[in-house]
């Protein structure tokens, strides 16, 4: 008996065992991946599969073995050619112990290397490992949360206008259907009986006998049919308990998509390195924001003397003159946020990327706006870029931060800096995990 | 020809019709005219990577999880799609059914001749030689691997990935040093019985271990006989002897050491019959694929390819061609069955003077004999003739590493051939053993060392040595001294931070 089985839709069951392997060379991966980070573009990393190379001498697996090296051994060999018994043949130079090896020589690997390859979700899951969002956890349970009007099913009562017609008329001619049913079995049945009497009494008068009684039973059962059929026709066609209501209930629904705001000085004193740096900054963050919810948006805010909201290409494109005024920008965040994006639907991040070259009588100002927006927002980064020494804007969000510590500051002078500083911002912190 | 059957496929595209009609075919002639007693068959079609997940289990069906198994496909599957390996044709596992692998690459006629290979060749091989039937238990594997599945991965829920992990590393360290060479393993059991056992074990360990035992009455007596060493023999199996008697490991890593100790023991023999295996099998279908061709269920152009396949698998490079990786057992294998067979039916003299059967026209009988009842050493001392060797220009080089040159001590000609003989069984015999050590005692009063030496007159290779003892040591959670003949190496327990 053969028995012949289809496996190949069953795809492969190695996953387990790549887990496993991955998790032995963590660190290594780990290693591949930020300094992966720190050179190329994210979206280049994102495009292609990874392969990381790891020594295999990472994963060597050791057993009691023999070493032949050095060792006397004999050894039978296929396809001799000319050599008789006792004859000498020199050895081979510089290869250890002849070119064929003893029996049970080195079992080792043949490669040095193997290759491990990591998808882009599991290479943003190394990139990301141990990071989270501070804020988040405190306000997960109870403020990701919206409100919804949802349709739950149906009910008997209800307004006329939630009236459903389809599930009303669906209803009444179920119920239709029902009543009707045994009357119509019912008069069938009659009809069929008042057809054999009638040829009964044809028959009987043709040979000239009394019908009577089979006249009598004939206009009994006539009676009975229409009495059938009046009660069929009474079934009314819809009835109140026929009608059904679409019902809808509130019910609480998490909020699961976020918005980031990138904001960015465009002014004169903003170079291509130092967007470049704000822009590495801001992918980043969006990569990493949006492994926590279903759906994220960005808006890109530009801002020199006064702030607009603009596209992908123009925000770093962009190369604008003129002073700095951060308060503007900030006002700006605020009137998008209340018209598209009010916070009790929305997680709200905002990015801010600036020289920090504001204007000091702005940084009152800003200060201001700041307040208002922070309550509203789960966490504010501002990432201060090349400049030698720390300004007067980055001292005014220090100080802030203090009282809240959903404002976190960075600076970052070079490409390189821009990864490990990411890690130290969203590094869970004793106090702010347990406080 | 009128009385030629009607082909069974004239393009060369496998269909699952297709595939039925030729295991029928091949089952009957399998029957008719090599007499083969199989296990029922269960034919898997799979695809290349499906392929390469087997390999990187060692060919079993299902494997608990192990990084070591992720490492292993890396290089296969590197190795692959650099073209410098191929894919073997087929795999087939020791079990009842008999499970073997046809990829779906294949062509109609790689199909019939896998099939013939494994589902009936090996199928047959593993059903009837001793070997398997005494060390394997082709019932109960399925299951057991199940079992083992399970178990370990309820313990890695349980204890955490890594600390499963660190003893699977160790146990496999001990490998090929956890077989029972010399007496029969259990049978493998069912699951339920294996609960049971399980937790019989688990009470005896807690309560009842004889050479542990402290109470104090107990080891007055034993100090009043100082000769009562432990263990009274040498023992061979190492997993078994850490699992039985390390003083306290936990019960679950007790167990996962006599899983993958099963697991081991079951892959044992097929380490020790490669070339019977390999050659019957090729036996089996060379056979069947004339015998189709024949009776023209295949036509000419399908027996072609099948000489080019067959061909490619039993070429034997020389010793001094870059291809050369050791002896072929496919091309060895093969060729002393077919020389058993020639040496029935057509027999020379000198076949005559070496072999007592040479000239019984029952070939059959020699065959079946001669795939029961030996393994690869003896199988190669019983039944190597001078032609084979000839045919394959063997010679015995021998190495003195005093001398400046390798001396040849035997070549294929009327001196050489039974020394050839047995040089070659002794090797094969060599290869397929792990160095031979042993554990010789333990130290019952003191430091509660662990004592082992090596057996056997081989060097070992120290470095691999002195990391396998590390881990021996973790297991056994004291010191571990192993003698090595020319040195005692020693693994410190503390080094695992217990």
């Amino acid at each position: 008996m053969s028995v012949i089985i289809d496996r190949r839709n069953l795809g492969t069951r190695s996953s387990a065992n790549q887990d496993r392997l991955q998790r032995r060379v963590r660190g290594r991966v780990k290693a591949a991946v930020e300094k992966l980070a720190r050179r190329r573009s994210l979206g280049d990393m994102l495009d292609t599969e990874q392969p990381i190379a790891i020594p295999t001498k990472d994963l060597h697996e050791p057993s009691f073995r023999r070493d032949m090296r050095d060792a006397a051994w004999e050894q039978v060999l296929p396809g001799n050619k000319q050599f008789r018994r006792g004859d000498l043949i020199s050895k081979p130079q510089g290869e250890e112990g002849g070119g064929d090896g003893g029996p049970g020589a080195s079992e080792g690997l043949g490669d040095d290397e193997i290759a491990i390859v990591l998808s882009a979700d599991e290479f943003l899951s190394v990139l990301f490992d141990g990071l989270e969002l501070p804020n988040l956890r405190q306000t997960r349970t109870e403020d990701i949360q919206a409100e919804q009007w949802r349709r739950a099913g149906f009910v008997k009562e209800g307004s006329p206008s939630r009236m459903h017609i389809g599930r009303t008329m669906r209803t009444a001619r179920a119920r239709r259907m029902a009543l009707r049913a045994r009357k119509k079995h019912e008069l069938e049945a009659l009809l069929k009986q008042a057809e054999t009497l009638e040829e009964e009494i044809r028959i009987r008068q043709g040979c000239g006998e009394d019908t009577s009684i089979e006249r009598f039973r004939l206009a009994e059962i006539q009676n009975e049919i229409k009495g059938l059929e009046r009660k069929i026709k009474a079934i009314p066609f819809i009835d109140e308990s026929d009608l059904r209501f679409a019902h809808i209930d509130q019910q609480p629904r998490p909020v699961t998509s976020a918005v980031i705001f990138c904001v960015m000085d465009v002014s004169g004193s903003m170079g291509d390195l130092e967007k470049d740096l704000a822009k590495r900054f801001f992918l980043l963050l969006y990569l990493f924001i949006h492994r926590q919810y279903r759906a994220v948006e960005i808006v890109f805010i530009k801002h020199h003397g006064e702030a607009s909201e603009c596209t992908e290409q123009e925000f770093f494109g962009a190369k604008e003159g003129g002073g700095t005024l951060v308060s503007p920008a900030l006002a700006l965040v605020e009137d998008i946020m209340v018209q598209r994006f009010p916070p009790e639907h929305w997680n709200i991040y905002l990015a801010q990327a600036s020289d920090g070259d504001n204007a000091q009588d702005d940084n009152r100002l800003v200060q201001e706006r700041a307040l208002e927006l922070l309550p509203q927002l789960r966490n504010m980064f501002y990432l201060e870029v090349n400049q030698d020494q720390e300004s007067a804007l980055l001292r005014l969000y220090k100080g802030m931060s203090q009282e809240f510590p959903e404002l976190m500051t960075a600076r970052a002078r070079h490409t390189e800096d821009i990864y490990p500083l990411f890690r130290a911002l969203f590094s869970p912190r004793q106090g702010a995990t347990h406080g | 020809m009128a009385d030629r059957a009607e082909l069974l496929f004239t393009d060369n595209e496998w269909t699952f019709e297709r595939i039925a009609t030729a295991t029928e075919r091949i089952g009957e002639i399998a029957e008719r005219e090599l007499a083969l007693d199989t296990y029922p068959n269960q034919l898997e079609v799979i695809t290349a990577e499906q392929m390469l997940d087997a390999y990187a289990s060692t060919g079993l069906p299902m494997y608990y999880p192990h990084w070591s198994f992720g490492k292993q496909r890396a290089i296969e599957t590197g190795q692959y799609r650099r073209g410098e390996m191929g894919l073997a044709y087929e795999l087939v596992i020791n079990s009842n059914p008999c499970i073997s692998y046809l990829m779906e690459e294949n062509t109609m006629v790689m199909q019939t001749l896998v099939i013939a290979h494994a589902a009936f060749g090996h199928n047959a091989f593993f059903k009837n030689n001793t070997f398997f039937q005494q060390w394997t238990d082709a019932q109960g594997i399925l299951d057991y691997l199940e079992f083992a599945k399970t178990y370990i991965a309820h313990c890695e829920e349980q204890y955490g990935i890594d600390a499963v992990s660190d003893v699977i590393d160790a146990a496999h360290a001990l490998n090929r040093n956890g077989v029972d060479r010399a007496h029969r393993p259990q049978k493998l059991s069912t699951r339920d019985e294996q609960r049971r056992r399980r937790e019989r074990a688990a009470f005896i360990e807690q309560h009842l271990s004889e050479i542990w035992r402290t109470v104090p009455g107990a080891a007055e007596a034993a100090v009043a006989a100082p000769e009562g060493r432990f263990p009274k023999d040498p023992q061979e199996n190492l997993i078994y002897f850490i699992e039985k008697n390390a003083p306290h490991l936990e019960t679950w890593k007790r167990e996962i050491l006599r899983i993958v100790r099963k697991i081991a023991q079951y892959l044992y023999p097929q380490g020790q019959t490669k070339i019977m295996n390999e050659g019957f099998a090729c036996f089996v279908h060379y056979h069947i694929m004339h015998s189709l061709h024949t009776a023209g269920f295949i036509g000419d152009g399908a027996l072609l390819e099948f000489y080019a396949s067959h061909t490619a698998v039993i070429f034997q490079p020389d010793f001094d061609s870059r291809r050369y990786s050791g002896i072929n057992p496919y091309a060895l294998g093969f060729a002393i069955f077919q020389d058993i067979k020639r040496i029935c039916v057509n027999p020379t003299d000198e076949d005559r003077e070496w072999f007592a059967f040479a000239g019984d026209p029952d070939w059959l009988k020699h065959i079946h004999f001669a795939m029961r009842e030996f393994r690869d050493d003896s199988f190669v001392l019983q039944y190597l003739s001078p032609k084979v060797m000839r045919d394959l220009h063997l010679f015995a080089l021998e190495n003195d590493p005093q001398a400046e040159a390798f001396l040849v001590t035997a070549v294929h000609d009327n001196q050489g051939y039974q020394y050839l003989r047995s040089a070659l069984a002794r090797q094969i015999a060599e290869t397929a053993r792990a160095p031979d050590i042993e554990v010789v005692a333990v130290n019952r009063w003191g430091d509660r060392h662990l004592h082992l030496k090596k057996m056997d007159a081989f060097p070992l290779d120290q470095t691999e040595a002195k990391k396998t003892l590390d881990y021996v040591a973790r297991l056994w959670g004291y010191d571990v001294h192993l003698d090595a003949g020319d040195v005692v190496m020693i693994a410190r327990a503390k080094a695992t931070g217990a």
